[in-house]
């Protein structure tokens, strides 16, 4: 499909495309409420909580006013709607200002300023400097003579540096005022997402210039939301408007992620669901079988003899009613509350402030804090993630010369200098491509420095070394460079770009030197993009040796190469060069091509070595990571050697006696197959040894094994703790994300650039780092941090807290609202099985959304164990990871408590308040006391660290709670009267509710102590240690170093105590998520019989590192 | 839950300091990085032992206390329903209590085990007798009972809302079956004088029942249920109807009827002279006349004591469990290492 645009042409395209408004909302005025409504009641617990209301409205079912369950329910839809109309609200106001925003455009000849929404296609839309590119354009007309414009892309990728764009060399040259009035047709694709291809054709309509199809590309563009800048102006044609623009089509609402404990919470209320169920239709057999059995005989109750038909229903549904409360209504809200606590805890941390930018963390996501503390693998970027992504040029090597390697600074290296100053010609011609062979824009400030604005890191690094080396390349004016070299200015003029390109690898210039006219080809590139096209001849021994002794060092190699083309060798390429240029189909694949025709025969002149530092505390960071049992996986465009160097500096695989690294590769799938299954076979059986075993795959090879055996690749990721995998695409970036979450692992991706977007979006938690590549990656993560190693803070304070704290509070919330289900049960059997309800509506509501939700809101401040004995012993990350604190059994024991304390506060209710007291509503109220302080003494038992907070909540609460039920007893309207005022003159009422503490809480106390001291989990060891070695933790506050102190601290508790290690360490790596899982990786059994079968001989270890 | 507050601590502040962090130590500052000063307990065996010795010490003289006053408490309790039937209706109660031609007069002789100090309670207790009955509970309409006839729809008291044209004062099931049951008592020659003032709450006399409300049109239907009430005393005197009105939350319960205030003494034979008019019969229910006398606990109810002890005892055996854990056997895993561990928290 294609679409056909007419510059200037209002009436044409008018209908056919739509105008540029764009519109980002979800709703509008009218479709709010409906809309909004049907996507809150797509949810199946507010469907729930919709029918017991409606239910409720039937009088003669109902137990209790219907406002306990309407009130709660419209205060929690309310909520959620005033969010979402909130976040739409602002959506429309930034749409509209958008929309509005006034803009040049020409009509009818005349240029008008009309808003932004009324641009259609075909329009002719004038910049100004510093203007916002309302739609997708492509360019015909600049202030700069070249017609080159600069833009800044960073609302679209974040890239900061200023990019350049060009008018198609049809405009090239046509009057101001002709612009006005031009007229053509520009033939483009239909709008896609794709911010990196225009592929695109215009002709332009007589009287100008010649009838020729002139080719377009992404560089003739300027695309909605860039910024123009250093231009004074430029005009464009709109090709794409509103929502079809690059940008429009590109946006997206991210699918929400539900974190693990969601889904579990969801499978708990689900079987609580079903538990209900069952206790309704028991209650209601037994109810009828009642009535029809003895309240027949009860005169008083006055039976009618036939009731209606639906008669055997009313029981039933009254009991579906009087136990609804087991599902808390109040979950979702206390639940959204608390995350969004936890994510502005993220976002306030200090310790998680990068200095150097003051750029402080932030959870975009606020719903998945919990996942933090339980991830199993991390996949993580190199560049820029492990590494500072700040290049310096540190070495190289020219003609077989190394320079640099003995101080580790070529720049300082007099050997070069000397080499320099005498003019050596391959070290000059070897400078000369490090200064102009690349993209860089020189700016001149207004002190005169030059600053470079350049794409790529590495290109800044080779331009300031040349610079320092006295090769300055200080202007670029249009096609001219201009070098200056010991105060000689030498001009080269660019003739063709053969751009960088991820699959080509390396980038060339073709160059006339104006001092001499002679056409020079500079390439520079990746080695293997380079060294095969050397000249024939010419030894290239020296330059892979280089390379191969840069990499063992960790530094990212270029080499560059040279050569001298004939005049008319060139002519006869840039011919095809401009064909293939303006191909519609294919076109970068054509290029490509036709590019290789003329990079051969190089002359290779040297190796540049650059250094891309690790940032502060990685290897600390991945060793405390991986003791807390987090398998790391490095994912990287570079290559294989440097992807090992850095990964064994950064701890991320251990040297040869202590870790192994195999290798997977082959150049045809068979060869891979062999590889993947020699590595398999080695992995199997040494997972029984403690070795650090891990393999490094790349690219190529992972495209067949994840095309072709993807199985056997599945079970090898899922047996590997590490794995390195170079040269990978972002899209295999995701694909292994993919594969490892099929696997049902919690994984999180971490990476700084564009090429991580998609790994971060697919991954279960994304998270960015703000550096240095721009901000693509941290805009599209849901926690952004300024460093690697506040990854540990992020996964074992935050997730960690972050989990406990949610664990506790949604077993407490279902624990609470089953202990007042289970006394209304039980008052049923001694009500006739009625239905009754024991408690008044008021009570009802109040305890599920006063009584017993204020409290437990506090437990996000609770700290089991201190953040520095979470840092020393990861490994307690374990009981996060696997999910101990919240699974079936746990919440069997909360099901249990719940139970228990439903016994003890009915019968003594009952018997306290037996014969001449048994007043139906003092009995609810003492009931009713002894839930409210048996909860408070509940979590304040779960509470490991009171605050003031903690204090005020829990025992204020329980004084609110009088206070509260004082007000109504003053109330002669209210259903209880007088009645807190007569129980708290009583003794009795007294004596009872300190009995139902006693015997509710001593036999949780005794349990908890019994297990706390003599089967203690790894948790209760360290809360115990951490309170015997307070003074060695708190010596921390006097000690200014913070990473020597922690060393200190680990080695003093284990001098003092050398045997804590001991049951903290071994029981956890025993039953590591690995083990257990593996024992249970049934969907893989099937196929590792397979494979044994057929490869029986295998055993020869492949390795080659 | 013992607090033991001995590692109160501020945590983290110090051992990751970025250097040239400003020092901001507000509460909300604290608040924001996690950081506020917290208190630790843990539970130590010496605290935790403690605490249940401190529980047992407190319970059982507790129980002792209060099963003490509940055994002051003089109750005599006699069960008229079946016999105050006549020999020959023995076998069809029911036609004996729906036969209003039958006499309903009995006389009942008690006896009083030990002497009871004025004020004495006279109740009346009925068991399985469903007061709480969802049907039965919620058949009233309390507007109507403080306002009398208004417009207040009276659809709650179903099945009982209306005679006729009008709503009954008071409707519903609860007011219909009042207990009529009456009790007159003699001892020796004299009368005792009961004292039927008082009896109902004072809240719900002044403020729940109507003093300009009357039961014009009260069981003058077809289907009479329990008591009559006198149509010209309005409904805040009617303190039987209040009384009855307090419904229980349990099927076996006590109201009170009136108080005695005269002493009796021990071995003294009360003679009560009751009008049988309270069908149970139907349901298998129980009616019984309860003299009680009173303490601050109320009532005999010797589960207070019952319960107390038993929770002191628990206490005590557990505490003295988990001494004997803690004294035989500190090393729970055969670890040399947990004496010192275990040493070092019961020490501290």
């Amino acid at each position: 499909m294609k679409r056909y645009v007419y510059i200037n042409d209002d009436e044409s395209s008018h209908d056919l495309y739509c105008d540029n408004r764009i519109s980002n909302r979800k709703y509008t005025v009218l479709n709010f409420i409906p809309k909004n409504l049907w996507e809150q009641f797509s949810r199946f617990m507010n469907q729930y909580f919709l029918l017991i209301a409606c239910l409720q409205l039937w009088s003669l079912i109902t137990p209790v006013n219907p406002a306990s369950t309407w009130g709660p329910l419209i205060f929690i839809f309310a909520v959620s709607a005033t969010k979402e109309a909130w976040d739409d609200y602002h959506r429309y106001l930034s749409d509209k200002k958008a929309n509005e925003k006034e803009v040049w455009v020409v009509k009818n000849g005349i240029k008008k300023l009309i808003q932004a929404q009324d641009i259609h296609v075909g329009n002719i839309v004038w910049l100004r400097e510093n203007d916002e590119v309302p739609c997708d354009l492509v360019l015909i007309g600049s202030s700069d003579p070249q017609g080159l414009c600069y833009i800044e892309t960073a609302a679209m990728d974040g890239e900061t540096d200023l990019k350049t764009r060009v008018i198609p060399s049809a405009c090239m040259g046509i009057d101001v005022e002709l612009l006005h009035k031009i007229k053509g047709v520009i033939e483009c694709p239909t709008p896609d997402k794709d911010i990196r291809r225009f592929d695109a054709n215009m002709r332009l309509f007589p009287p100008f210039i010649d009838n020729d199809i002139c080719p377009l590309t992404i560089k003739n563009t300027v695309l909605q939301s860039c910024y123009l800048r250093n231009t004074e102006w430029a005009c464009g044609v709109a090709v794409y408007t509103g929502n079809e623009t690059k940008l429009g089509m590109s946006r997206g609402i991210p699918e929400p992620k539900l974190t693990a404990m969601d889904a579990m919470i969801d499978k708990l209320t689900g079987a609580i669901f079903v538990f209900q169920i069952v206790v309704v239709m028991v209650l209601g057999i037994a109810g009828n079988v009642w009535k029809d059995t003895e309240a027949k005989k009860q005169w008083y109750v006055l039976y009618p003899d036939k009731g209606p038909w639906y008669e055997l229903l009313i029981i039933p549904l009254r009991f579906e009613l009087l136990c609804s409360i087991m599902i808390p209504i109040s979950i979702k809200v206390s639940l959204d509350l608390v995350k969004g606590l936890y994510a502005k805890f993220i976002d306030w941390d200090d310790q998680m402030v990068d200095l150097e930018t003051s750029t402080p963390s932030n959870a975009t996501n606020t719903a998945i804090s919990e996942d933090l503390g339980q991830v199993e693998y991390i996949l993580t970027d190199k560049t820029g993630t492990l590494t500072e992504n700040k290049m310096i040029f540190r070495r190289c090597c020219i003609s077989g010369i190394f320079y640099g390697n003995e101080n580790g600074d070529a720049l300082k290296d007099v050997e070069l200098l000397h080499a320099v100053s005498s003019g050596s010609p391959d070290v000059v011609q070897f400078l000369t491509i490090m200064a102009i062979c690349n993209t860089v824009i020189p700016t001149q400030s207004k002190t005169g420095d030059i600053l470079y604005k350049a794409q790529s890191q590495d290109e800044d690094a080779l331009v300031q070394a040349a610079a320092r080396l006295h090769m300055v390349f200080f202007n670029k004016s249009g096609n001219i460079l201009e070098v200056k070299f010991n105060n000689l200015i030498l001009q080269y003029e660019v003739l063709e770009t053969l751009e960088f390109t991820s699959d080509r690898k390396r980038m060339s210039l073709v160059l006339k030197d104006c001092q001499n006219g002679k056409i020079l080809l500079l390439s520079k590139g990746a080695d293997e993009a380079i060294l095969p096209y050397a000249r024939t001849g010419q030894q290239t021994r020296n330059f892979v040796e280089a390379v191969e002794q840069y990499a063992h060092l960790g530094l990212r190699t270029l080499c560059l190469a040279w050569r001298e083309l004939r005049e008319d060798e060139y002519r006869e390429w840039s011919l095809m060069f401009k064909e293939a240029n303006s191909t519609l189909v294919d076109r970068e694949w054509r290029v490509a091509e036709v590019c290789q025709r003329i990079e051969h025969n190089l002359e290779v002149l040297g190796v540049t070595a650059i250094e891309d530092r690790l940032q502060d505390g990685v290897p600390e960071t991945i060793e405390t990571l991986r003791k807390a049992g987090i398998n790391f996986w490095m994912l990287t465009g570079d290559k294989q050697n440097t992807a090992i160097q850095i990964a064994l500096s950064c701890n991320f695989i251990s040297p040869e006696p202590k870790g192994q690294l195999l290798s997977i590769d082959g150049k045809t799938e068979d060869e891979v197959r062999r590889s993947l299954e020699r590595v398999l076979l080695t992995m199997r059986i040494t997972t029984s040894e403690p070795k650090d075993v891990a393999f490094v795959i790349d690219g190529w090879a992972l495209d067949f094994a994840l095309n072709h055996y993807r199985k056997a690749f599945t079970e090898l990721a899922i047996l590997s703790r590490t794995a390195i995998c170079c040269r990978v695409t972002p899209s295999q970036k995701a694909q292994l994300v993919q594969i490892l979450k099929s696997c049902d692992y919690r994984t999180l991706a971490i990476g700084d650039g564009g090429n991580d977007v998609r790994m971060i979006q697919q991954a279960d938690i994304g998270v960015g780092i703000s550096g240095r590549e721009g901000l693509q990656a941290a805009r599209a993560a849901d926690y952004s941090i300024g460093k690697f190693r506040f990854l540990k803070r992020l996964i074992l304070v935050h997730g960690r807290y972050s989990y406990n704290r949610t664990a506790f509070l949604s077993q407490y919330s279902f624990y609470k609202s089953l202990l007042i289900c289970f006394i209304q049960i039980f008052f049923s059997f001694i009500s006739g099985v009625s239905g009754t309800s024991l408690f008044n509506s008021v009570s009802l509501m109040a305890y599920n959304v006063f009584y017993t939700s204020v409290p437990v809101l506090v437990s996000v401040l609770d700290k089991d164990l201190s953040e520095e004995t979470v840092i020393q012993h990861p490994q307690i990350l374990f009981y996060c990871q696997a999910g101990r604190l919240l699974n079936p059994s746990t919440f069997a024991g909360w099901f249990g408590r719940s139970l228990f304390h439903a016994i003890v506060v009915f019968l003594i209710s009952i018997h306290a308040y037996a014969y001449d007291k048994s007043e139906m509503e003092e009995v609810s109220m003492v009931a009713l006391s002894g839930c409210i302080w048996l909860q408070a003494f509940v979590v304040a038992m779960e509470t490991n660290s009171f605050t003031i907070l903690q204090h005020l909540a829990i025992w204020g609460n329980l004084a609110g709670f009088y206070a509260i039920n004082w007000i109504f007893s003053a109330l002669p309207a209210s259903g209880m009267y007088t009645i807190m005022f007569r129980l708290c003159r009583q003794p009795s009422y007294w004596i009872s509710i300190f009995l139902m503490t006693a015997a509710g809480m001593t036999p949780i106390l005794a349990i908890k102590y019994f297990r706390f001291t003599y089967r203690p989990s790894k948790i209760n060891t360290l809360q115990q240690a951490e309170r015997l070695g307070g003074p060695i933790v708190s010596l921390g506050t006097i000690e200014p170093q913070p990473r020597p102190l922690i060393e200190k601290d680990v080695s003093t508790l284990s001098i003092t105590q050398p045997k804590i290690r001991n049951p903290v360490y071994e029981p956890l790596l025993s039953d590591s998520p690995n083990a257990t899982r593996r024992s249970a990786g049934t969907p893989f059994d099937f196929f590792q019989s397979q494979s044994r079968s057929s490869l029986p001989n295998y055993s020869r270890n492949c390795k080659d590192n | 839950m013992d607090l033991d507050s001995g590692s109160s601590s501020t945590v983290g502040a110090g051992v990751q300091a970025i250097p040239g962090r400003p020092v901001r130590r507000g509460a909300l500052y604290q608040f924001k990085q996690q950081n506020l000063p917290a208190c630790k307990p843990v539970l130590t065996p010496a605290t935790v032992i403690a605490t249940f010795l401190l529980m047992s010490l407190i319970f059982i003289p507790l129980g002792l206390i209060t099963l003490r006053t509940s055994n002051s408490v003089v109750e005599i309790v006699d069960r008229y329903d079946i016999e105050c039937v006549p020999e020959e209706y023995r076998s069809n109660k029911l036609l004996y209590i729906t036969d209003d031609s039958i006499s309903k007069n009995c006389s009942r002789f008690l006896k009083v085990p030990k002497s009871m100090r004025a004020p004495i309670y006279v109740y009346y207790q009925l068991d399985n007798y469903y007061q709480n009955h969802r049907r039965y509970v919620k058949s009233r309409n309390d507007k109507q009972l403080l306002h009398g006839l208004g417009d207040n729809s009276t659809s709650s008291c179903k099945p009982l809302e209306s005679a006729g044209d009008l709503p009954i004062v008071p409707c519903g099931l609860i007011a219909w079956s009042l207990f009529n049951d009456t009790f007159k008592f003699n001892s020796g020659s004299s009368e005792l004088k009961v004292n039927r003032k008082n009896i109902a709450w004072k809240s719900d006399r002044d403020h729940k029942f109507g003093k300009d409300v009357y039961p014009f049109n009260f069981q003058n239907g077809p289907l009479i249920g329990g008591g009559k009430l006198d149509p010209n005393t309005p409904l805040s005197d009617q303190e039987d109807l209040i009384v009855w009105m307090r419904t229980a939350a349990l099927p076996s319960f006590r109201k009170l009827y009136g108080r005695i205030e005269e002493d009796l003494d021990a071995d003294d034979v009360i003679v009560v002279q009751l009008m049988n008019n309270y069908n149970t019969y139907s349901f298998g229910g129980k009616k019984k006349l309860v003299l009680s006398t009173s303490s601050w606990l109320g009532g005999k109810n010797d589960f207070f004591g019952v319960a107390s002890l038993f929770i002191g005892a628990f206490c005590m055996l557990i505490s003295i469990v988990f001494l004997l854990l803690h004294v035989k056997n500190p090393r729970p895993y055969g670890d040399a290492t947990y004496t010192s561990w275990n040493k070092k928290s019961s020490s501290s």
